[in-house]
């Protein structure tokens, strides 16, 4: 079979030639456009002007709001990433150990959350977190506290609903790259001495790493890049880099700068890309 | 063996799953000081489950176990002192071959200058000294074989428990490893109990064999006593083959097989029907005597020639070394006559089964 494939690479090629035509029409074709545009000039009257001017990445650059939003950015989805990983670990770990015949079952249930549109479950959490939502009032029927403790419309709405969204994507990354955890191995460093937790910190964890550069790897683009939550959950007074674009290109309609913030956006990402790729090499050793 | 001197002592150890049958009934084995011994029996006999209620990692529903007079049961795994050799060898993939053996003194608290001199003599213990940099993945199943054995004995274990550990070695290798095995608990004088599902290496390696059917005991004793004198057809078969034949007493209390006598070394009430058992090598074939029959195939494999004897109400396999040139007359259709030594015959009441 290996040798088949080596042998004949071009089946491979011409297998892989509908899935390359949809990625080139698809996406490179609009992110090529998109960064011709962020190159657009802008007239004063706010229309789009013909020609070249690197107007739009001189302000990115110089204009320290940007760099402060790039830094809010991934502050925000370093932290929902982390909780979800914090989540997540002992779920997919859980649900990779589990030898029942609801194993199946349980797995679906830890993923089901993306049947639901994330607009309806932002509008879910404002329910729960609202100043009359759910934990307030129990809060203020036992009597803790006397007024609401503000859980939307700031920082702490988003990242509890990003963390929540997220949640699924990490478990199944985890879930999927447990794969090299050999029961056997935990039980090899019982027997020679390791307690549970021992065993956990010197066998399980470290063999796992790879799942868990691989989950955060993806849940920290889809944090970075997420719009739904942050703009709900955030209610107009959380900003950041997905937001903005949002801002520039359908309120202010500076569509040259919107572009040149997500051709930005996109190197970011190439960025941490490069840097996982490494980092899960080096765990994998 | 008396329970006084028992090293090891399982007494009515049990592990019932709820499902089913129990996976081990009631279990007690008694193993001496220095002793190794091998469970041996089928797939689903309980032998692994035993083992691994011995290490902890499987806790029992019933019984007790005792090692050096301490109760274990409710000890936990990792402060049993028991060294374990798995199947797939369980190395840590992360880990380099130093690493892997000194994983046990680290947890133990031994000094950094210690560990690495029992490590080197443990790895030179099994032949594997200037490994220690490679990582598990970078060696053979032999090699792999000998780490992990490696990182069971540096932890000086009060006991050594081996589960399958030849059987994913090829057939050459694994006689080398047998041999190896065999030497290096002879010259510790550890204590050792491994798992087995194959009898020439329960042969081959143990001082004395428990034999277990459906969770529990079915014989224990010594290569020779288990080989030579089996408790019950189902030893008598699962240990090297074995001719199975349905007989019945005579008037005299003689042995028959359709109506003809047979050397058995014991009588029995007229009309009692009893399973004979003889192994093929001690089944003899002559020109005329004994049980008339017919040759009805011949099987060369090499060391041995199997010889298919059929006649009235019988059917026996005969084993002739090929250095011996007496078979190379037979052929099939021939008539001979078929007998064995009394004393090669082994007489059990009717196992039922018509085998």
């Amino acid at each position: 079979m290996a040798d088949d494939r080596q042998r004949r690479p071009g089946l491979a090629a011409s297998l892989s030639l509908p899935a390359v035509a949809a990625i080139s029409l698809g996406f490179l074709v609009p992110v090529l456009w998109l960064a011709r545009m962020s190159f657009n000039p802008v007239d004063p009257s706010g229309a789009l002007g013909e020609g070249w001017t690197a107007h739009q990445y001189v302000e990115l650059v110089t204009d320290s709001f940007y760099a402060e939003l790039t830094l809010a950015t991934f502050r925000m989805a370093a932290t929902s990433t982390f909780f979800a990983l914090l989540v997540g670990y002992p779920i997919a770990l859980f649900l990779y150990r589990l030898e029942s015949r609801w194993k199946t079952l349980l797995v679906l249930l830890a993923i089901c959350p993306l049947l639901v549109s994330g607009v309806v479950r932002a509008y879910g959490w404002i329910v729960i977190l609202g100043d009359a939502g759910w934990i307030n009032s129990i809060l203020r029927g036992a009597g803790l506290i006397d007024r609401p403790i503000r859980l939307v419309n700031n920082h702490v709405g988003v990242t509890i609903g990003l963390t929540e969204s997220l949640l699924p994507y990490m478990t199944l990354s985890l879930l999927a790259g447990l794969g090299r955890l050999d029961r056997g191995l935990e039980e090899a460093a019982r027997t020679l001495g390791a307690s549970p937790l021992r065993t956990f910190l010197r066998v399980t964890l470290p063999l796992s790493l790879p799942a868990v550069v691989l989950g955060s790897t993806i849940c920290l683009m889809l944090a970075v890049s997420a719009f739904i939550t942050p703009r709900l959950l955030g209610g107009g007074r959380v900003f950041l880099l997905a937001t903005e674009i949002y801002e520039q290109a359908l309120v202010t309609l500076n569509w040259p700068l919107a572009a040149a913030i997500a051709v930005c956006m996109l190197l970011l990402f190439s960025l941490v890309l490069f840097g996982s790729g490494r980092l899960q090499r080096r765990v994998a050793e | 063996m008396a329970s006084g001197d028992a090293y090891l002592a399982l007494e009515g150890l049990s592990k019932d799953y709820g499902v089913g049958e129990p996976a081990v009934d009631r279990l007690d084995l008694d193993i001496g000081r220095g002793e190794f011994v091998a469970l041996l029996g089928p797939s689903g006999c309980g032998k692994t489950t035993t083992l691994r209620m011995v290490a902890g990692l499987v806790e029992p529903t019933g019984g007790r176990i005792r090692l050096g007079g301490e109760d274990l049961t409710a000890k936990s795994v990792h402060r049993r002192n028991i060294g374990m050799v798995f199947q797939n060898y369980a190395l840590f993939p992360h880990m380099s071959v130093a690493d892997n053996v000194a994983f046990g003194l680290e947890m133990r608290g031994v000094a950094g200058s210690e560990v690495k001199g029992r490590v080197a003599e443990a790895l030179s213990l099994v032949r594997l000294s200037g490994y220690e940099a490679r990582r598990p993945k970078a060696l053979s199943g032999g090699q792999q074989q000998r780490v992990a054995l490696a990182r069971a004995l540096v932890i000086r274990p009060d006991l050594l428990l081996l589960d399958e550990p030849l059987s994913n070695l090829d057939a050459k290798l694994r006689e080398e490893m047998r041999s190896e095995i065999r030497e290096i608990q002879r010259r510790l004088g550890i204590t050792t109990v491994f798992v087995t599902h194959d009898q020439t290496e329960a042969l081959a390696l143990a001082d004395r064999i428990a034999v277990m059917e459906r969770g529990r005991l079915a014989q224990l004793g010594t290569p020779e006593a288990i080989y030579e004198t089996p408790a019950s057809p189902f030893v008598a078969r699962f240990v090297g083959r074995i001719n199975s034949l349905a007989a019945d007493a005579g008037d005299d209390g003689g042995l028959r097989i359709g109506g003809q006598p047979i050397p058995v070394g014991e009588t029995r009430p007229a009309g009692t029907r009893v399973t004979v058992m003889v192994r093929p090598q001690h089944v003899a074939l002559g020109p005329s005597g004994g049980l008339a029959g017919r040759v009805t195939g011949l099987t060369y494999v090499g060391d041995i020639v199997q010889v298919a004897v059929a006649g009235e109400g019988f059917a026996v396999i005969a084993e002739r070394g090929t250095a011996d040139p007496s078979w190379r007359g037979l052929g099939v259709g021939q008539e001979v006559g078929v007998g064995w030594p009394a004393s090669a015959a082994l007489v059990f009441p009717e196992s039922g089964d018509g085998r």
